[in-house]
């Protein structure tokens, strides 16, 4: 019982991280009908963001305050490298053919891995303790630690606020005008190109957010680190259905719990594996996914 | 006459919105039936259900007595059916005997070994099938008096003349019932004519069955056998067009309710 | 005929020229440029041709390199002269993975082709990491290699050879204008009786079955393979290769693989750590390319097209 408590919390909270990273896929699919592949690295900035933010400003005892200037800086810098990935990769190419997007984006991702491994170094780097890595009581003889719980309450937060401007604001309404009917919107005089950007800022800030959560409990960050998670997150964002807000925060919780379990109970090395197996099932028995919705092409 | 499509109780939903809602009607062997009613009413729908773009929820499509339901596009044209598109889609950047050509490969080409291995190894059997077609394109596009535009890009083609090169090519897969979808839309009175008298060509030199969709009323009623008239998904009436157009459903349905 | 022979004409020469006044370096960078040609001009089919995305060749090479390593080491008691029918095994196995992939893939839009074609490539090369017989992690070793050059280069210049004029058949043939068909409206194509999925699936699988060549004789040039060759980095390789030479460019694909082979090598000499540079400056091309000039070099026409008609006609070309 114990065990199973154990894999479960490790599963939401994991589940969270893939939930923050698979709305940023979701909102710039729904949004451009594009696969950010670049996002993966969008998340790795804001880990080397947190990363240079309290080297330059000398945080080194763990406190409250410190982490959330990590924050702020790790959401800031992935913000800015979205909106300009956006603005000089992607913007160009808004009436190309879709695959020349994706092979840009591509591109990007590649770009910022390897020339993240030149910039800030192929090694793996200690990420600043923030936060002190507490236990703070035991739920079933299961430990609950600080950076746990840190984990849900930010994740939670950052959902909490991401609804609330989708949901209550007008740029939340004019994004998902703009989703649906981009060729209206102009003439209700909303801007595309600064919704668009709007969308990739706050995907990417998002990203960031997952970048500090996942450095404060594995607090090793390289250049690469965006790779695997990416593909899982993007992975869930599929199955909870490629567009859906609703269905990227189910399909990351499903996935965190269920690689998890896999983890615990049996072969952890087919785990990278594990989700392209169910991103496979879900393409081919529904490809819109589970909260995905079919669209009938006009003849 | 024997019927060569059979509509029965059709619907499809989209949404909440039921766009065919129990639709039947039949046609004869050789007939001209027109299919019209006001924008909404479900006319493209009921067609593209026919030409197996869409999936019906309910009802069935017989052609030939079989069910085609469940066929896809391209095997509902493999049974004889042909279609034209409202909005034209030729190969604009082919040109106009390479747009037949495409289609009357499709008869010729099927994919059997034989067809991969000569077109592997360019035997002189793949050099002979293709110069039959090239001819066999020619005389269909001389028939109508296309054949001096061969060369020339399908895109720079007059719009009245695109319009025949697209029942062209669609005659060009041999079908039994050809589905004209709009083929007046964007023409003038004289070009009008011309199609009047072009459909009726057609329609006698290669022994077809025509479904004309159409807003054009003038030319409707001028060439059609039998009218179906479709209103919010539902068949409103079903007959001869002298007798269709004086019914009151049919008035209100493109007019309104008269004011009392 | 006449273009055939000097054709073979010029491949003997280029031959004596590798194999007696240069180093056995350079033959092996010649030989990975033809193993390159023969991945682009596969990926080009199946994404310049028939427009549909894949991401997952990687895969198809490693299932084709695994095959014919496997089977001539085991099977075939590495016998130089069974190394054809190895890298034809590998060759046949990749293409039954591809159309069974292709199987249900067709019916989704492009995006998710790519996806499902990046996730399978994964799921190989997980499979290969754990599968202790072929090595798992560290690789397959002692493959059997070519007994010399002329052996390795004869069969590389037939592979290629075989593999370009089989596509530019296809192309210019009816499967190839109904791949166009496709790309220029599948809807329009649809009407005439053209089975879409049909000829996607037919496409996927050729394209599948030369990479599978491709891999199988790539792993008897190198002797070693192991999962962490065929990673989806392979898959982008590759795929720079294609596009620069043009989408639907088959005679761009082997020139593009010469370039993008030689002159990272040429460089190498002016410039220390450039391998690590290339990682730079591929993704820098390939973003630039998309935003100025994404048709690459060739766009979809062939390089003899752009040979001024007159030269054409004296040469004998018909197009």
């Amino acid at each position: 019982m114990q065990e199973f408590l154990q894999h479960t919390l490790n599963g939401l909270s994991i589940g969270s991280i893939y939930a923050l990273l698979a709305l940023g896929y979701t909102m710039v699919y729904g949004i451009l009908g594009m696969i950010n592949f670049a996002h993966s690295e969008i998340y790795m900035m804001g880990a080397f963001g947190a990363f240079y933010t309290a080297r330059f400003l000398n945080l080194d005892t763990p406190s409250v305050l410190n982490f959330a200037i990590g924050l702020l800086g790790a959401v800031s810098f992935a913000a800015i490298v979205g909106f300009l990935v956006e603005k000089f990769a992607y913007k160009p190419l808004r009436k190309s053919p879709k695959m020349n997007v994706l092979i840009t984006a591509i591109g990007v991702s590649i770009l910022f891995q390897y020339g993240g491994q030149i910039i800030f170094g192929a090694d793996p780097k200690s990420f600043p303790a923030l936060i002190e890595d507490k236990n703070l009581f035991s739920l079933f003889d299961s430990p609950i630690h600080l950076t746990d719980l840190l984990i849900y309450f930010v994740s939670f937060a950052s959902l909490g606020i991401l609804s609330f401007i989708i949901f209550k604001t007008q740029t939340g309404r004019a994004m998902r005008a703009v989703s649906t009917r981009p060729d209206m919107t102009p003439l209700m005089g909303i801007s595309n190109n600064k919704i668009i950007s709007a969308t990739f800022v706050i995907g990417s800030a998002l990203a960031g957010v997952a970048a500090v959560l996942v450095s404060i409990k594995y607090p090793k960050i390289d250049p690469m680190m965006g790779v695997r998670i990416g593909m899982a997150s993007f992975v869930a964002a599929v199955f909870g259905g490629i567009g859906s807000l609703h269905g990227a925060v189910v399909g990351g919780f499903l996935l965190g719990l269920g690689e998890t379990y896999l983890i615990g109970y049996g072969a952890s090395t087919y785990k990278d594996a594990f989700s392209f197996v169910i991103l496979i099932i879900v393409l081919l028995y529904k490809p819109t996914g589970l909260f995905g919705q079919t669209r009938k092409e006009k003849i | 006459m024997s019927i060569l499509l059979a509509i029965k109780d059709l619907s499809i939903q989209f949404g909440g919105l039921k766009a065919v809602n129990e639709v039947s009607f039949d046609i004869h062997q050789n007939e001209l039936l027109g299919l019209i009613g006001p924008n909404g009413a479900g006319k493209t729908t009921v067609f593209n259900m026919i030409s197996g773009f869409y999936s019906a929820d309910s009802g069935d499509i017989l052609f030939d007595s079989e069910r085609i339901n469940k066929l896809s596009a391209a095997q509902v044209n493999h049974r004889g059916l042909a279609r034209t598109f409202q909005n034209i889609r030729l190969f604009r950047s082919l040109s106009v005997i390479e747009n037949v050509l495409m289609a009357l490969q499709q008869r010729r080409h099927k994919g059997s070994p034989a067809d991969w291995f000569n077109s592997l190894f360019n035997t002189k059997a793949h050099q002979l099938i293709e110069k039959n077609l090239d001819l066999e394109a020619r005389e269909l596009l001389k028939i109508f008096d296309l054949d001096r535009f061969s060369l020339q890009l399908a895109g720079s083609l007059s719009y009245g003349a695109q319009r025949k090169l697209e029942i062209v090519r669609a005659l060009a897969t041999k079908p039994k019932l050809l589905i004209l979808d709009e083929p007046a839309a964007g023409m003038n009175h004289q070009e009008t004519e011309e199609l009047n008298k072009l459909i009726r060509f057609i329609k006698d030199k290669f022994n077809l069955t025509i479904l004309l969709i159409e807003h054009d009323m003038k030319l409707v009623m001028n060439i059609c056998d039998r009218i179906v008239v479709l209103n919010r998904g539902k068949k409103i009436a079903d007959g001869l067009p002298q007798d269709v157009k004086t019914l009151p459903e049919v008035i209100e349905a493109y007019l309104g309710k008269k004011p009392v | 005929m006449k273009k055939y022979l000097v054709f073979l004409v010029l491949v003997i020469s280029l031959g004596v020229v590798l194999n007696s006044f240069l180093n056995s370096y350079i033959q092996a960078i010649f030989i990975s440029f033809i193993v390159n040609a023969i991945m682009a001009l596969s990926l080009n089919f199946i994404t310049g041709l028939a427009d549909q995305f894949s991401l997952g060749h990687a895969g198809l090479m490693a299932i084709g390199a695994y095959t014919s390593a496997v089977l001539n080491k085991e099977f075939f008691s590495d016998q130089w002269m069974l190394i054809p029918l190895g890298v034809l095994a590998g060759g046949l196995l990749a293409a039954v993975a591809g159309y069974l992939v292709s199987l249900p893939s067709f019916r989704l839009k492009g995006d998710y082709i790519a996806i499902v074609t990046l996730g399978l490539a994964e799921i190989v090369r997980v499979l290969l990491l754990n599968w202790k017989h072929v090595g798992g992690p560290r690789g397959y070793n002692a493959i059997t290699k070519f007994p010399d050059f002329w052996y390795a280069y004869g069969f590389a210049i037939f592979l290629l050879f075989v593999t370009f004029m089989t596509m530019h058949r296809l192309k210019v043939s009816w499967f190839g204008r109904n791949l166009w068909a496709i790309n220029e409206d599948d809807i329009a194509a649809e009407v005439m009786g053209l089975e879409i999925a049909k000829t996607k699936r037919y496409a996927f699988t050729i394209s599948s079955f030369f990479a599978g060549i491709g891999g199988g004789f790539y792993s008897h040039h190198l002797g070693y393979i192991s999962p962490g060759s065929f990673g989806f980095i392979i898959s982008v390789q590759i795929l720079i290769i294609a596009v620069l030479g043009g989408l639907g460019s088959l005679s761009g694909s082997i020139m593009a693989a010469a370039i993008l082979t030689f002159l990272p090598e040429l460089l190498r000499s002016v410039q220390a750590g450039s391998l690590d540079l290339r990682m730079i400056i591929y993704p820098i091309l390939l973003i630039l390319m998309m935003i100025l000039r994404p048709q690459g070099l060739f766009g979809r026409k062939e390089i003899f097209e752009y040979v001024p008609k007159k030269i054409r006609a004296k040469l004998g070309m018909h197009r």
